[in-house]
């Protein structure tokens, strides 16, 4: 007897949690209304847009301070012809001349000095020219820090 | 009487298993329904809590309209390069530089739409502006032009002096003024979705 209740009862039991299942089923696919779909779509958007914005203002350059601070430390008889700089390799070439081998070689000590400025300055060409003036060249590793916006 | 105790022991052991034997599918099919019941369940409330928390970030977000605002303005939904163009423009020539040329490149390995999942993808485009002018009007537009609203990234700048011409009956003055002038190329990178 107590078989036969138990077999009905458990048949009863798994057609109501068949009906919940259906029921919860329903309802999940019920969710998924358009107002949702806008409200999902928005929310993610503007969290893509704030993630975006950070990780390019955090790394937004200001070349302005590079400026800033070279300027002040240029030799008072050196001059520069040319400036390449790039603020994603964060390297500067820089061509110029100096009145002497010893404005030069005040020039290269001074940069070098300059380390908030420059990581790495590699004198790449010196010459002399036809006016008597030294022509020189040199790349530099600009510190990361130095050109970053603050 | 022992071989009576045997025999009902016998019985209710064979009794009990079959009931087992009957009931135990069953009870399986209950408990398989069951464990389906509760990891939808599960769904249910996590979904429930997941647009919860959507309603309440949307909230949050609309205390901050103004400063969003800003955001969309660096980031626009359009590249809208004209009036990008335009403001470089404006920047440069109220500083006292020239435009000699501009060059507009989209980036080709974003500017695809890829928008699978619905979400906005950041785009990349690219503007070289050759300029002239006195260095001090130069550092004032690339100050303008890192402070902008609309996030403007200046990747690469050459800057080089003008070749010295020698001219007949130039004045020392006009030397002068020749040799303050500099030529400036910049390559400046915008955003948009």
């Amino acid at each position: 007897m107590a078989v036969v209740g138990g077999f009905f009862a458990l048949t009863y039991l798994t057609g109501k949690l068949q009906a919940q299942y259906n029921d919860i089923n329903g309802q999940l696919t019920q969710q998924e209304t358009s107002d949702q779909k806008t409200l999902e779509s928005t929310v993610l958007n503007y969290k893509r847009r704030l993630d975006d914005f950070s990780e390019i203002l955090n790394k937004h350059a200001a070349l302005s301070r590079f400026f800033a601070a070279v300027e002040p430390i240029v030799y008072p008889t050196v001059s520069f012809d040319s400036m390449d700089l790039n603020s994603v390799d964060k390297t500067v070439t820089i061509i110029g001349k100096a009145d002497t081998f010893e404005s030069l070689a005040k020039q290269v000590t001074i940069f070098k000095n300059a380390t908030a400025v420059f990581e790495k300055i590699d004198l790449s060409k010196v010459s002399l020219g036809p006016d008597g003036k030294i022509n020189f060249s040199f790349k530099a590793d600009i510190q990361p820090d130095a050109i970053l916006f603050k | 009487m022992t071989k009576n105790i045997l025999e009902s022991f016998v019985i209710i052991a064979i009794s009990v298993a079959f009931a087992m034997i009957l009931t135990w599918p069953k009870f399986q099919e209950f408990e398989s329904q069951r464990s389906l019941v509760m990891g939808k369940q599960s769904d249910l409330e996590t979904r429930n809590e997941y647009f919860k928390n959507l309603q309440q970030s949307s909230s949050e977000l609309s205390n901050f309209g103004p400063n969003l605002a800003k955001i969309e303005s660096a980031l626009p939904d359009n590249p809208d390069v004209a009036t990008l163009a335009n403001y470089l423009e404006m920047s440069a020539m109220q500083g006292g530089l020239i435009i000699k040329a501009a060059d507009y490149t989209a980036d080709q390995a974003t500017a695809a739409p890829a928008e699978g999942d619905g979400q906005k993808i950041l785009k990349n485009f690219h503007i070289a502006l050759t300029l002239s002018g006195p260095y001090e009007s130069w550092k004032n537009f690339i100050s303008s032009v890192e402070k902008s609203s609309r996030m403007i990234e200046i990747e690469s700048t050459q800057i080089s002096a003008n070749p010295t011409k020698i001219q007949t009956g130039a004045t020392a003055a006009s030397q002068q003024a020749t040799s303050d002038i500099l030529n400036y190329v910049v390559k400046v990178k915008a955003n948009s979705y």
